[in-house]
């Protein structure tokens, strides 16, 4: 299969070009270009260390990008705070657990309308979500740091949605979930994308990942390898057998 | 008569050890800083009122409403000088482990301890004199009227600080901080801005507190340490990160330390405190409170 190939411009909502990446001293990714079509849900697989959450990190504004352009819908966005992101419709899950243990389920969700500056329009989105997630709905007055590590899971994602995100990142969203949470919250995330959202997604588990993915890219020692639609990278042989464990 | 009398006056008191107590437990709960200077930012405030009171017409024939009025500033002034500590110093060394914090604070102390006695000597004064308002007698226990004000004062910047924590969206950036910086950021908040924020209401109430001292009692450039010990207890005794924890601790040394002066002896009083303390240290680490997630701002 092809050597990385950049996506067409034209269409896409998400575009990296020449990124190179890190914190602080320390350049964890090497030119990477990448993109992700609105609409689409896009995947990015590697071993441990390969700099995933890097790429996720400099898009959000998490971390300090050396070299290269981000774009998003449009715009240039390179050097800007997750603030900046947030208020343009980004929103980010990350892989550790992000809950506010001490705080209850709603005040969690009014945290993901921090960035309105208002708690009346973070309260009213916070009661459309509930609509979606019932089992939040149920355990709202509880505090975060009691609930399941399925639920949290949950309130994580549901938290994102409160600034309404055109793209979402979603980094390892089944790490450390019982199988029947990673089957919920892969029905979830393609759910989100049926209504609309774009999604650019981390996963360890490359195959449960490629295999919702429109587009998949495989990271390695901080360089994309291998770009491609999900079922080709699914497919390719090499990439089965350097990264896939197949 | 007597205990009920020294009671009463430890919990008169108590309201003020409090109110210090609340702002080095959220420092510590939010920056997670234990903040030695913290008692020389009482000090500060105990200065504020006692200047702007002699200024405006002399210490001994001021009255209460100018002491009064002297709250709010040192309440502004002192916000001012917490928040610029956080921005200027404490950041540098807030995720630096806890001995490099502990010295730097210590530092802050001195530093700020001789510049008060170059620019004021070290001569202890006092803005109560001029409060020769009688006191008021309930069954036989005094209650003087200018310590019945600073304990109402004292709670209500106590509940103050505790309703603003609870209810306002910036309280919750601050609780939101304390519990998980990393998902702070994530949702938006400027982490840097909250935590000098927070140092800025934990220096303002110090400062507060600091004026109803001056009131009182007397302030003196040394007098921080003292506060900052006691404020070291009563979290402890109170439970990290909990206000209502905070009340009740403080409350307490308070009457501890009047009935130890007035059944033993005065300079008994931080021994005994401190024996309290390594007591409850072996009987229940977590303190008197805990950590509840009920009650816990932090």
């Amino acid at each position: 299969m092809a050597e990385t190939e950049p996506p067409e411009a034209t269409d896409a909502l998400l575009e990296l070009s020449d990124v190179t990446a890190g914190y602080g001293n320390t350049t964890v990714v090497h030119d990477v270009d990448l993109g992700v079509g609105e609409g689409e849900i896009a995947c990015l697989v590697g071993p441990n260390g390969s700099g995933k959450s890097t790429v996720m990190k400099s898009i959000y504004g998490f971390a300090d990008v050396f070299e290269g352009t981000i774009s998003f819908n449009g715009e240039e966005v390179t050097h800007r705070t997750p603030q900046d992101s947030l208020r343009s419709g980004v929103s980010y899950v990350l892989q550790s657990s992000s809950v506010f243990p001490d705080m209850s389920v709603h005040e969690n969700l009014l945290m993901g309308g921090y960035v309105f500056g208002d708690d009346d329009r973070a309260a009213r989105r916070a009661e459309e979500l509930y609509d979606e997630f019932p089992r939040l709905d149920e355990r709202r007055e509880q505090a975060a740091g009691m609930l399941s590590g399925g639920e949290r899971r949950l309130l994580e994602l549901a938290r994102g949605l409160v600034v309404e995100p055109k793209l979402m990142l979603l980094d390892e969203p089944s790490i450390g979930l019982e199988p029947t949470y990673i089957e919920q919250v892969f029905d979830r995330i393609r759910q989100l994308n049926e209504l609309g959202t774009t999604i650019l997604l981390v996963e360890q588990n490359a195959e449960k990942g490629l295999s919702i993915a429109d587009r998949g890219y495989v990271l390695a020692s901080g360089e994309i390898k291998f770009a491609g639609t999900g079922t080709e990278l699914l497919e390719d042989e090499e990439v089965g057998r350097l990264y896939l464990g197949g | 008569m007597a205990l009920t009398q020294f009671v009463v006056n430890g919990l008169l008191v108590g309201a003020l050890f409090a109110a210090v107590a609340v702002g080095f437990a959220l420092i510590w709960g939010v920056v997670g800083i234990i903040n030695l200077a913290h008692g020389e930012l009482l000090m500060l405030g105990g200065y504020v009122t006692y200047w702007l009171v002699a200024f405006s017409g002399g210490s001994g024939g001021g009255s209460i409403w100018v002491a009064l009025a002297t709250v709010p500033v040192a309440l502004a002034a002192l916000y001012a000088v917490g928040y610029l500590l956080q921005r200027l110093l404490v950041t540098h060394v807030a995720d630096a482990d806890l001995f490099l914090t502990l010295l730097v604070t210590f530092g802050v102390s001195i530093v700020l301890q001789q510049l008060a006695i170059q620019a004021w000597s070290a001569t202890p004064r006092s803005v109560g004199a001029g409060f020769a308002d009688p006191s008021i007698v309930i069954a036989g226990v005094f209650i003087p009227k200018i310590k019945l004000i600073a304990f109402f004062g004292a709670i209500a910047l106590t509940l103050l600080l505790w309703g603003y924590l609870r209810t306002t969206r910036r309280g919750r950036a601050i609780r939101a901080v304390a519990q998980n910086p990393e998902a702070a950021r994530l949702v938006g908040i400027d982490v840097a801005h909250t935590r000098a924020v927070t140092f800025g209401l934990s220096a303002a109430i110090a400062g507060g507190t600091g004026s109803f001292v001056a009131m009182i009692l007397s302030v003196q450039p040394q007098m921080g340490l003292a506060y900052t010990l006691k404020s070291f207890v009563i979290v402890v005794f109170g439970g990290l990160g909990s206000i209502p924890g905070a009340l009740v601790g403080g409350l307490l040394l308070g009457s501890v330390e009047e009935l130890t002066a007035g059944f033993v002896g005065s300079q008994w009083t931080l021994a005994v405190s401190f024996s309290l303390l390594v007591v409850l240290l072996l009987v229940k680490p977590s303190g008197l409170f805990g950590r509840s997630v009920e009650e816990g701002e932090g």
